[in-house]
């Protein structure tokens, strides 16, 4: 069995991931709205609750195509603004 | 095999219904509902909490009930982007809108309590080209309006590392200019600024805790070549630096100005440390399980804030992307858990 389930699901605030979800399932968000939980019965409520499964490879491709436009944005940047303190390139990231 | 009663000298209790006042440890089963029950100690979490209106890299002050963000970098779709005065105050729940703060910047770092609270230096400046400068401006929150307080004798930025009230701070290092050169002076707050004892390295990011008389500070980096993170962690009386547990792992960039000298929590650091969260207890540094859930680049130093170990909150982030989500934290408590469900 695998270790995570994968979703995308909206972050709405107040009440989105309780105290009971974090004590019951891991959770890390990325961005695209995606969301990498611990693969047990109650992490798959959680997930089918809040937003829709996404296969890992579905996920990852969201994940990768949100981080390729922020870079794409920074990439036509002005080197006056590429060189802003704090101001970095958005760098690559991989699901678990 | 040991039993409960030799163990513990008593043999659990069979009741109908749950004690109402149960000491800490103490364990019973619950014949109406069944299961074997105990009041013990649960574990610390990150939750959610309300996002903010404004997209920006905001710094933070307050406590989980009573937030207030203010300042920070613009990030597109909210507009206009670059440097902000925009200020959001937090209820628990959900983020409001507040007076603007007066020069609009970013990198800022603020401490207090959403009707006393001050923010301190940053880049300042309007637009995504700028141009941006290192700032000295210090200005004062009521609960209503921001008011400009004299500036600190040092321009700095990189959420200049600061903890304490808005009546009695202190701040060290910190960057000191457009190229990022760090700083090892410090300088502190009580009404008026004064110079206070060199900080022990020229760092940036570095993360502190505590008051005016009694802080801690953790990690951080320098701009040496090669690995230029720090490992170091230093206690302050108001007078003297004095070296306290090290990390384990040099690290930089981890929000603080959560709880005492004795008791803080420090969360959310430069990556590999993005989703872990400290204890100090006054002597050393450990990881507490409580994992914040959200892939922010860095928490940094003025994105965090709490008035004790056991609660905190964390909002925006530094780099990009920037987020607008909260995440809260609650430390661990005494609960009653069921142990086995018949």
């Amino acid at each position: 069995m695998e270790n995570f389930l994968y979703g995308v699901a909206e972050n709405t605030g107040k009440g989105f991931f309780t105290a009971e979800d974090r004590r019951n399932f891991f959770l890390r968000g990325y961005p695209a709205d995606v969301w990498v939980v611990g693969n047990n019965p109650k992490g798959a409520l959680w997930v089918a609750d809040k937003g829709v499964f996404k296969t890992k490879s579905e996920a990852q491709a969201l994940v990768d195509a949100e981080v390729q436009a922020a870079q794409t944005a920074w990439d036509a940047q002005s080197d006056e603004e590429k060189a802003r303190p704090g101001n970095n390139r958005p760098t690559d990231i991989t699901l678990p | 095999m040991s039993t409960y009663e030799n163990l513990h000298g008593r043999r659990v209790n069979v009741v109908s219904s749950n004690p109402s006042n149960p000491e800490a440890g103490e364990v019973w089963y619950n014949s109406t509902l069944g299961q074997l029950k105990g009041y013990v100690l649960g574990s610390a979490v990150w939750t959610s909490g309300g996002t903010l209106n404004t997209k920006r890299s905001a710094t933070i002050a307050g406590t989980v009930s009573a937030g207030l963000a203010s300042f920070g970098y613009i990030y597109p779709p909210s507009s206009p982007e670059g440097g902000s005065y925009v200020t959001e105050e937090y209820n628990g729940t959900a983020w409001t809108s507040a007076n603007n703060g007066n020069t609009q910047r970013y990198q800022v770092n603020s401490t207090g309590t959403q009707t006393a609270a001050v923010a301190f230096g940053g880049y300042a400046g309007t637009g995504d080209a700028g141009p941006y400068s290192v700032t000295t401006a210090f200005e004062n929150y009521n609960g209503t309006t921001w008011t400009n307080l004299t500036g600190a004798p040092t321009a700095k930025a990189g959420d200049a590392p600061l903890t304490g009230t808005s009546t009695a701070l202190v701040q060290v290092a910190g960057i000191v200019d457009t190229s990022g050169t760090p700083s090892n002076q410090v300088q502190e707050y009580n009404g008026s600024w004064s110079a206070g004892e060199n900080y022990p390295a020229s760092a940036q990011a570095v993360s502190a805790a505590g008051t005016l008389t009694a802080a801690i500070f953790m990690g951080g980096a320098t701009n040496a070549p090669g690995s230029s993170r720090l490992d170091t962690a230093f206690e302050y009386d108001g007078t003297d630096f004095t070296a306290t547990g090290s990390l384990t792992t040099a690290s930089t960039g981890f929000g603080g100005r959560t709880g005492t000298q004795t008791a803080s929590i420090f969360a959310g650091g430069a990556s590999p440390f993005n989703n872990t969260t400290l204890d100090y207890n006054g002597s050393v540094f450990a990881v507490n399980p409580a994992t914040p859930v959200s892939g922010r680049p860095q928490i940094g130093q003025g994105k965090m804030s709490g008035t004790a170990a056991t609660a905190a909150l964390v909002c925006g982030a530094g780099g990009t992307p920037t987020l607008t989500t909260t995440e809260e934290f609650a430390g661990a408590e005494l609960a009653i858990k069921t142990f086995i469900d018949n």
